[in-house]
């Protein structure tokens, strides 16, 4: 596991962590069974950095390793589409942690 | 606690047998008592010796609760609205059977005296009953006494129930005699049944009711905070997985009553005692942060749903100072606040669960 870059991942879970694995997904999806989008908007500092769009199957996990060096705060908004107004969860960190785990 | 009750009761054997004046039962069972007893310290002294220190918090505080009872001072005990105490119905139902079986029981010695008084078990079992009025005493007047006279009433009602059912017999008998008038006695004979059976009955249901596990630990049922078995879900054990997975083994975490023991057993963690103060007030503390530090916390693990439901067991957590006295729900605020603390990482959200990691935070000095 790098030490100087975060891992993201989708689980029942969101979740973010130095040198370990992050996770997001969502746990009422999954518990109904069915297919569900997601967005997942990444924030350093407050400002997006990053927007994914991905598409997850009952039970599946997704997980993607982000870049993250220097001194920022790093976070995670994943939205259930269609709704882009509330996040489902969300998880946050900093760049000192994430070098430093 | 089984081994100890086996050792009472052979030595209540051995009263009974010396009341009745037998010498035969008395001689085996107090060597069985005797043999038993050694035992049981054996195993305590040699292969168990932590015994002492985990059944140690139950009798301090039992003689806590007595000291503060005698002193005429607050006992400990639930307050009468906690939601410790059950459903009203539950409540109710407890106050009549526990009346109920107070009568019976003296009456049960009354025809013990009467009529067995030669018979060492049943005078055995007559002594024995004694026990009912101590885990009254225990479910009125110690803290978390509805479970210690749960978990007791397995044992007590042994010897109880016999003496309640000699009581019901004789005083049903009664009812049937008196008047000596035949007629009479046909006219009453229905109704000094059903007032018999529905006594029964509130006995055999109050068992069901009001025993242990409590009416908010049984399964199936939906979640309970502070609810033991109830506490526990998917949610719940899918953080655990994910903290072993993700932290490793044997880390430091705070955590409420619920998640305690699936954050151990699941997730492997060392979940501490004594957390109540990171979840109860409304910002960091230095002083919050110097407790973070003595007892070496590296995550939190926060369930929101504290703020929405009382403690089914009365506390929210491990050790709780608020036992049985918590009115309202936790204010979100205080469980939300660790967002905004300097240097806390909010590493996991499962939705109702969010996970901390404090190392490195505003609560070690960073």
């Amino acid at each position: 596991m790098g030490r100087s870059q975060a891992d993201v991942a989708a689980t029942a879970a969101v979740a973010v962590l130095g040198c370990g694995a992050a996770a997001i997904g969502a746990p009422t999806a999954n518990d109904q069974g069915s297919t569900t989008s997601y967005r997942l908007v990444l924030l350093r500092n407050g400002h997006v950095s990053a927007t994914l769009n991905l598409t997850l199957g009952d039970g599946r996990t997704w997980q993607r390793t982000v870049p993250f060096t220097g001194q920022y705060t790093l976070a995670a908004y994943p939205y259930r589409l269609p709704d882009l107004t509330h996040p489902y969860r969300y998880v946050a960190t900093n760049s000192t942690k994430v070098a430093g785990s | 606690m089984t081994s100890f009750l086996l050792v009472a009761t052979l030595g209540v054997i051995t009263l009974g047998a010396l009341f009745a004046r037998d010498r035969a039962v008395a001689k085996w069972a107090s060597i069985v008592a005797l043999l038993s007893a050694g035992a049981f310290a054996a195993w305590i002294v040699f292969v168990a010796p932590s015994t002492v220190s985990y059944l140690q918090p139950v009798a301090a505080g039992a003689l806590e609760a007595l000291r503060a009872l005698l002193a005429g001072g607050p006992t400990g005990a639930p307050s009468p609205t906690s939601a410790a105490n059950g459903p009203l119905g539950n409540q109710a139902l407890a106050a009549v059977a526990v009346v109920l079986m107070s009568a019976l029981v003296p009456v049960g010695w009354w025809q013990v005296w009467r009529r067995y008084r030669r018979q060492a078990w049943i005078v055995a079992l007559a002594i024995g009953s004694l026990s009912w009025y101590f885990i009254v005493a225990v479910r009125l007047f110690v803290p978390d006494g509805s479970e210690l006279a749960g978990r007791a009433s397995t044992f007590v009602f042994v010897p109880a129930g016999f003496m309640a059912a000699l009581a019901v017999i004789r005083l049903t008998d009664k009812g049937l005699r008196r008047p000596v008038i035949r007629a009479a006695v046909r006219r009453r004979a229905p109704l000094v049944v059903a007032v018999a059976v529905a006594g029964v009955l509130v006995l055999v249901f109050n068992g069901l009711v009001n025993g242990w596990p409590p009416y908010w630990e049984r399964l199936p049922g939906p979640y309970q905070v502070a609810g033991v078995e109830r506490s526990v879900g998917p949610e719940q054990i899918a953080s655990a997985d994910w903290a072993l997975a993700a932290l490793g083994p044997g880390n430091r975490f705070a955590t409420d009553e619920g998640d305690y023991t699936v954050l151990g057993s699941y997730g492997d963690q060392n979940p501490v005692f004594g957390d109540a103060f990171l979840y109860t007030s409304p910002t960091f503390t230095q002083s919050a942060a110097q407790q973070v530090q003595a007892l070496a916390i590296q995550y939190a693990l926060v369930d929101r749903r504290l703020s929405d439901q009382l403690p089914a067991s009365g506390g929210y957590f491990p050790i709780d100072p608020n036992f049985g006295e918590y009115k309202h729900p936790l204010p979100l605020a205080d469980l939300t606040k660790f967002n905004h603390v300097p240097g806390v990482a909010r590493i996991y959200d499962s939705g109702n669960i969010v996970i901390y990691d404090l190392n490195g935070s505003a609560y070690y000095g960073s």
